[in-house]
């Protein structure tokens, strides 16, 4: 045998190509099947109009107007939501519409307003319109232990930190946020994060230094990684 | 004086005659010339200048004696005492005169009076002044020569570095060597391997050398030479090779390598091949590894919407699967499929070898007649039949024409000639009977005729109906389809050329037509940008020249359409206006409305902001200042030149570099260590002056400076020198070669 018998030439496939088959047959299969498009959610409501209303406190007002145009792009172009600000009453009003897919985005708006409201940032805010299971929990630091004049002070300073530091090493490792208001945290992460957060704050609040309950918290959290 | 030559004695005869005549003048002379010495003045320069003419100009120390007057030369000479007295020998108070005189003459015993401070300072001064700048002078050199360099590094001079060899060391005196070094001492100088200061070469070469003759040395060497050169070749082949990260190269190359081997060794060998071969589709076959379920097939496959090469890639892939996949088949059915291929090729060309078609196409000047030709013209009113249908007979008489007359047509001809015919000054009609006169068929021939038949009716009756054109022309045509019909089914191919001749022989109809409209619309037409974009080419003269003869030829419509042909590119000044335009209108600022939808009314997918809202949100944009070329029709200024960033671009292409690219590259390329070797980053940070720390810095030597610039010119003189002697004996090899 010589070298050139030995050399392989190309031939044209007489097949009909694989993948073009199978991609017909999928087409056809796909226009048999019965088609039932889910309801616009102004039908699953019934006919009737759904208003959510989220009230904004003085001290949100400004923030709320600076940014009002990021608020409500998302809220009417992706949720298909009518939206609008009642300056009389000071309200966020989020109702539903013809366009309306899911009855599930005015939650979700309403939800977002109110993540803002509570002084989570827009971005930070716009995480619970994207993803569904992330959660918004609130409590105050008097509701952990009774406290009063400096002890409170102190306890709020604690889950602070120097400069945020404390708030923002609980932040990372927990990955949730974290809003440190007065007497009033709020906490916006998944379910299991949130309780971690909690966790951490709670012992803060209580009394134990930081540096232990970083400990704690990082013993938890790989616990839970490696569970994962 | 008897005796002697009697020439001699004529001679002194003439010239005691002459003493005799000269003798009272001589004796005058003398005389005269006695006074003069006696005065002091100077005869003999006196007689070489008497005939002289001196130009005198006025002066203010004219003495009635011109004694104080200027000699020839122009330097002046003063007369002195002693001089005077020469005359007054006989004089008989000799003596009195001589005490006087003597009082006169003696020396000045008192001190001048001293200049006065500052006088005496300044000329202290300058002569000081003087002195210095002649010392200083010779440092210019110097002072220039450091101003020049590129780097200076100080001190200037520096202690001189050598290392310390082992014979100084042993030359030192008076220091007794250790057994050591004396053992090492015995060994350098015994051995013939040692290199010796005054030689090339140490002992043992040289006995190498005197071993061996010259010619097997030469001979080894050059063997050696080859070997390593072939050596590296090798190596750097390879070496480039497995630098290549084409997989493609790599596998073809293995490829190759195969089928080397294939029909280096025996079959067996080969065998093996196609088994591996074998092995190589069964493993194609069972896996799916180049189909397109994997991973990134299935991106390539979402990615292939937006990116054509992801498309390509994975045609490839699959191509590169069948390829695998399929049978080698046996050689017969191969070749069967080659000629297939070959056929269709051969096909292919047969419908794309006409590049004159495509071309036709592309040009515009073309196009419209290959648009006549297939008759899509437009139907023309009835003012305006003449070109066209000169254009489609016309076109039938080509088929036949073709054959005979010559096929070179060049691409470019109707384009030429149209230029040309544009360009000579007698567009007659007669220029375009010369353009119809090319070929020498039968067929032309009969054109010919009726065109002439034509053109006789135009000139004769001086209103001639289109119609009647029409007629002629129709008359033609159907003498010509009879024939053409016939010769049509073999001249196919030349259908092309016949296209270009046709639209040279249609062009001067056209023309004519078209610059009768000329001439009208050079009258009507006093707009800038109309008149620019037609007038150039064809000129008024041309215009009224064949104005009178064929306005009954054209429409205005056709006139336009080959205008429009004609100047397709040349409508510069309205595309001008219109880019103007365009940049002014980008540059106005803009009416926004701060309006928030949703802030205080609902605000949703299809609603928009009340009208009062957006009104009352409105922000009107600050007029700016009317721009620079608003009232410059044919500017465009740009202002938004930045000044701070124009002042560090440069205008023209600095000197090394010959295109732009070439410098944006060069000033592109930072000059950070990072992306430099550390050498090139340290002479392009390099400092013009550059200290040792902590070195004094002295003043500069002038011994050493100076003396350094000395030894650089004469550096440079040997140079010269050792340059002169090698030419000379290049000259010297030169001429023994010739001799």
């Amino acid at each position: 045998m010589s070298g050139e018998e030995n050399e392989f030439k190309t031939v044209k496939a007489k097949k009909r190509k694989s993948t073009d088959k199978l991609m017909d047959s999928m087409d056809i299969g796909a226009a048999k099947r019965p088609n039932f498009p889910p309801l616009s959610a102004e039908k699953s409501a019934s006919g009737q109009k759904n208003l959510r209303r989220i009230p904004v406190p003085a001290n949100r007002y400004t923030p709320l107007k600076e940014n009002w145009m990021k608020l409500y792009t998302p809220i009417v172009e992706h949720l298909k939501l009518q939206v609008r600000f009642n300056l009389k009453t000071r309200n966020v009003e989020i109702q539903t519409c013809k366009e309306t897919v899911e009855i599930s985005a005015l939650q979700k708006a309403a939800d977002f307003i109110k993540a803002f409201v509570l002084g989570f940032s827009v971005d930070d805010a716009l995480a619970l319109v994207r993803l569904d299971d992330l959660f918004l929990e609130s409590f105050k630091v008097t509701d952990v232990k009774r406290l009063k004049g400096d002890h409170l002070s102190r306890a709020i300073g604690r889950v602070a930190g120097s400069g945020g530091r404390t708030k923002f090493t609980i932040e990372n490792v927990t990955k949730t946020r974290i809003v440190l208001a007065d007497i009033n945290v709020h906490i916006l992460g998944s379910y299991q994060n949130i309780r971690l957060a909690r966790n951490a704050i709670c012992n803060l609040i209580l009394g134990s230094p930081p540096s232990k309950v970083y400990g704690n918290m990082r013993a938890v959290a790989s616990r839970t990684v490696e569970q994962l | 004086m008897t005796k002697g030559n009697p020439q001699e004695y004529v001679k002194q005869l003439k010239e005691e005659v002459n003493d005799i005549e000269l003798s009272d003048h001589e004796l005058d002379d003398d005389k005269h010339t006695e006074l003069l010495s006696s005065i002091g003045v100077n005869v003999d320069v006196d007689k070489k200048h008497k005939n002289k003419q001196v130009r005198t100009e006025a002066s203010r120390d004219v003495s009635v004696f011109s004694l104080l007057g200027a000699s020839g030369d122009g330097t002046q000479k003063k007369v002195n005492l002693n001089q005077l007295l020469k005359g007054v020998k006989e004089s008989a108070n000799v003596n009195v005169l001589k005490k006087q005189l003597s009082r006169v003459n003696r020396p000045q015993r008192h001190l001048e009076a001293p200049l006065p401070k500052p006088v005496a300072e300044r000329l202290q001064r300058k002569v000081e002044y003087q002195k210095t700048s002649e010392k200083l002078a010779k440092w210019d050199p110097v002072v220039q020569s450091h101003r020049k360099a590129d780097h200076i590094s100080f001190p200037l001079t520096q202690p001189p570095l050598y290392i310390k060899t082992v014979d100084k060391q042993l030359s030192r005196k008076g220091k007794k060597l250790t057994p050591l070094e004396e053992e090492i001492y015995a060994l350098l100088r015994g051995n013939k391997c040692v290199e010796r200061p005054d030689h090339d070469l140490t002992l043992q070469e040289e006995e190498i050398l005197a071993s061996v003759s010259l010619e097997e040395a030469q001979e080894r060497r050059a063997e050696l030479q080859k070997h390593r050169a072939l050596m590296s070749y090798h190596e750097s082949k390879s070496k480039r090779q497995k630098k290549i990260k084409s997989k493609k190269y790599h596998r073809m190359l293995r490829k190759r390598k195969m089928k080397e081997d294939a029909t280096k060794e025996d079959d067996d060998e080969a065998e093996d091949a196609v088994k591996r071969a074998e092995r190589m589709r069964a493993e194609e076959r069972a896996s799916l590894r180049h189909r397109t379920g994997s991973k990134w097939a299935r991106s390539r496959a979402i990615m292939a919407k937006h990116d054509k090469d992801s498309k390509e890639l994975l045609n490839e892939q699959l191509q590169k699967h069948r390829e695998l996949v399929t049978k080698p088949l046996p050689d017969s059915v191969e070749s069967d499929d080659g000629v297939d291929t070959n056929v269709n090729a051969n096909g292919e060309d047969n419908l794309y070898s006409s590049e004159n078609f495509e071309i036709a196409s592309s040009n515009p000047w073309l196009r419209t007649n290959v648009e006549n030709k297939n008759g899509k013209q437009i139907v023309e009113n009835g003012g305006d039949p003449v070109g066209n249908k000169e254009t489609a007979s016309d076109n039938n008489e080509e088929h036949k024409m073709d054959s005979e007359c010559e096929n070179e047509s060049n691409l470019d001809e109707p384009k030429q000639k149209l230029r040309k015919w544009l360009s000579s000054e007698d567009t007659d009609l007669d220029v375009s009977k010369h353009a119809l006169d090319i070929s020498s068929s039968d067929a032309m021939v009969k054109f010919k005729e009726a065109y002439d038949k034509l053109q006789h009716e135009i000139s004769s009756e001086k209103k001639t109906a289109p119609d009647r054109a029409e007629n002629v022309f129709q008359d033609l045509k159907e003498e010509t389809i009879e024939e053409d019909k016939e010769m049509q089914d073999g001249l196919n191919e030349q259908c092309n050329n016949a296209e270009y001749d046709v639209t040279v022989r249609s062009q001067p109809l056209q023309i004519l037509s078209r610059s009768s409209g000329e001439s009208k619309s050079m009258k009507v037409d006093t707009d800038a940008t109309k008149s620019f974009s037609s007038a150039t080419k064809v000129s008024e003269q041309e215009a009224e020249f064949v104005a009178e003869e064929d306005l009954e030829m054209g429409s205005e419509a056709r006139q336009q359409m080959t205008i429009e042909q004609a100047f397709a590119d040349d409508d510069v000044v309205a595309e001008f206006a219109k880019s103007k335009r365009e940049i002014v209108e980008e540059g106005k600022p803009k009416v926004v409305s701060l309006a928030l939808p949703g802030w205080g009314e609902w605000g949703g997918v299809g609603i928009n902001p009340s009208k009062r809202k957006r009104r009352r949100f409105r922000v009107k944009p600050v007029p700016m200042k009317p721009r620079l070329d608003q009232k410059l029709g044919h500017v465009i200024i740009n202002e938004k030149r930045d000044v701070h960033i124009a002042k560090h671009q440069v205008n023209d292409i600095p000197f090394p570099y010959t295109n732009k690219e070439q410098f944006e590259r060069t000033v592109a390329q930072p000059i950070g260590s990072t992306w430099n070797t550390q050498s090139a980053f340290n002479s392009f940070v390099k400092p013009k002056v550059d200290t040792v720390m902590g070195s004094i810095i002295p003043p500069m030597n002038s011994d050493e400076a100076l003396g350094e610039l000395k030894k650089a010119s004469k550096w440079k003189e040997d140079r010269k020198k050792l340059k002169r002697k090698h030419e000379h004996k290049n000259k010297l090899e030169k001429l023994k070669m010739f001799l």
